[in-house]
């Protein structure tokens, strides 16, 4: 029901933004900043450069925002356009260069470790800053957004079967590294 | 919010005040739409060339009194135009920002005013006129004029009724959902 009206507003919200209601684009600015601005740190931008990115963001927003069809379609076009304005930035072009070896997806009977195996938002937030960039971003975009694969594989604009596999790899990836902190904990 | 983990994860990030700053002062700049240098010029430009032809309609009008009074009109008519559209380019200089609500729907009326007034005269004037054949071009080059105006105007108002609508069903839609969501809590209670 929440979920419901939420979703009504933030259409409300874009179809203020598309009839030029100032309020409404300052609203969605202090809506989405924060997170926008968590997940262009995620894509090793430097700080001063994730707001360099941010403002760019905020520009093609502007500039895009009536050709947006379906408003409840908002976060992941969002998204879209901060990874699009931040690959077109030299040093994440760099840091893509990284390319992981994509893994076969895993089987329906794999266990999947969902959003709520990892305790503690500190965690999450450490595990990752250790994780590769492909695993980061697809990580990120799970937890800031609880995002479907359907909503990832359109902002990674990869199919939705490197979108599973990604997930699932990133999460094992992620459970490692913070499993291995612990221990480290334990025996400190 | 159902993105209660998103919030959270996003505050652990440690912010810079002063490049936060900077980065607020750049959006602000951004949302108010500031005209840029370009476009100031292409602003000024227009809104001079417009007092320039205001200024030469005025002088034809003054300096022929031969002229029948409905070329007077005519002249003074579209000078009166030409000074509206400098008052419009001066004033968005003066702001120095762009009303994506206000700026293109004046322009529209302007437009629109203007192409009635350019057809009507044209279709008063014909009968009058002694090459039949010139003032027939004059008021076919008037009806596309009119019809330019008008598609343009009428495109304006659709959109801006669409979404006004979209708009009002919207905000019913979100005042039911308020509203079942109260009668749940109060079922629940």
């Amino acid at each position: 029901m929440a979920e419901d009206k939420d979703l009504i507003y933030q259409e409300l919200l874009v179809l203020r933004c598309q009839r030029g209601d100032r309020d409404a684009l300052q609203e969605l600015v202090v809506t989405w900043e924060r997170r926008l601005f968590y997940f262009l740190r995620r894509l090793g931008n430097e700080e001063q450069d994730a707001w360099d990115l941010l403002q760019q963001t905020w520009l093609k927003v502007l500039r895009g925002i009536s050709t947006l069809r379906d408003p409840r379609q908002l976060a992941p076009w969002l998204y879209c356009i901060a990874r699009n304005t931040a690959i077109s930035h030299g040093q994440m072009r760099s840091l893509h260069r990284e390319k992981l070896e994509e893994l076969p997806p895993p089987s329906d009977t794999e266990d999947d470790p969902g959003p709520r195996n990892f305790d503690g938002v500190e965690q999450i937030h450490f595990g990752l800053l250790q994780l590769a960039l492909p695993h980061r971003e697809v990580l990120t975009l799970y937890f800031l957004e609880s995002m479907t694969i359907e909503q990832i594989a359109q902002v990674l604009e990869v199919p939705h079967g490197t979108v599973k596999s990604r997930l699932y790899y990133a999460k094992r990836a992620l459970r490692n590294i913070l499993t291995k902190e612990d221990q480290r904990d334990n025996e400190a | 919010m159902k993105h209660d983990l998103g919030d959270r994860l996003s505050e652990l990030e440690p912010l810079n005040p002063d490049f936060r700053a900077k980065y607020a002062q750049s959006l602000k700049d951004i949302f108010e739409r500031k005209l840029s240098w370009t476009m100031k010029v292409f602003v000024g430009s227009v809104g001079t060339a417009s007092i320039g032809i205001a200024i030469f309609l005025a002088s034809v009008a003054l300096a022929h009194p031969e002229l029948p009074a409905l070329a007077h009109l005519g002249l003074a008519g579209s000078a009166v135009f030409s000074l509206a559209w400098a008052v419009l380019c001066g004033w968005t200089l003066r702001k120095g920002t762009w009303f994506g609500k206000i700026q293109p729907a004046l322009a529209c009326a302007l437009a629109w005013i203007f192409a009635v007034f350019l057809e009507t005269l044209f279709l008063v004037l014909a009968p009058l006129a002694p090459d039949p054949y010139l003032w027939t071009v004059a008021i076919l080059a008037g009806m596309v004029i009119l019809l330019g105006a008008g598609f343009q105007l009428i495109g304006t108002r659709v959109q801006n009724t669409e979404l006004a609508m979209r708009e009002s069903f919207l905000r019913m839609e979100y005042r039911l959902a308020e509203l079942a969501e109260a009668l749940a809590k109060y079922q629940q209670k």
